[in-house]
């Protein structure tokens, strides 16, 4: 197990695993979030093949947006 | 009905950051505990537009840190509607994917008396929220 820090908390988790299985594991839908390591944004199109390293630092977050009803 | 608290101060922020940036819609993070928000950080509306907001996702993850650091947890977020009622519409909802947090809508259509209204949104559900304004 390697240790990563997923949106500021420390959590232990298989080497080799994916942005895209992490996401999947807290229920959440990539489409519907921006994803972020070690302060740099991560492309959607690597989440299924990117992996977490020893001591990485992810974020994720939904995102905002909307507007009024005539938008 | 869940009641949203949200302090005198965060709330004359957002009204403020509001009514500068009218026509133009308004948006930010609000961060507190619990059903309670303590703080108001603004954020730039990325579309610099009268119709729709967006929170560059950069920006956000910086504001989420300054939160951690100012020991206070990502629990809202708003956006004004510089001339309509503060109701979710079906672009807000669309775009709504996170249960867990309160969306905060303040119309200025009566510029003088800002409308703050809460909700949570998922997959198009709407439940509007109390809100009370507390002094810190």
């Amino acid at each position: 197990m390697i240790e990563v820090q997923i949106n500021g908390e420390t959590e232990e988790i298989e080497p080799g695993t994916t942005v895209s299985s992490i996401l999947e594991r807290k229920d959440v839908r990539p489409e519907m979030v921006a994803v972020e390591i070690n302060g740099e944004l991560v492309q959607k199109g690597k989440y299924l093949t990117l992996t977490l390293h020893s001591g990485d630092e992810m974020e994720f977050l939904h995102y905002m947006a909307g507007g009024h009803p005539q938008a | 009905m869940a009641v949203f608290k949200i302090t005198r101060e965060a709330v004359e922020t957002i009204y403020a950051h509001a009514g500068r940036d009218a026509p133009r819609e308004a948006c930010g993070m609000l961060g507190g505990t619990g059903l309670t928000a303590t703080i108001a950080y603004p954020t730039n509306n990325a579309d610099t537009s009268a119709l729709t907001y967006s929170i560059d996702p950069q920006e956000a993850f910086s504001v989420i840190k300054q939160m951690r650091s100012d020991g206070v947890d990502f629990m809202a977020a708003y956006h004004s509607h510089p001339a309509t009622e503060a109701y979710p519409s079906p672009t807000d909802k669309a775009k709504a994917g996170d249960s867990d947090l309160v969306y905060l809508i303040v119309s200025l259509r009566f510029p003088d008396q800002p409308e703050p209204r809460a909700y949570r949104m998922f997959a198009d559900q709407v439940e509007e929220l109390g809100i009370e304004i507390i002094d810190a």
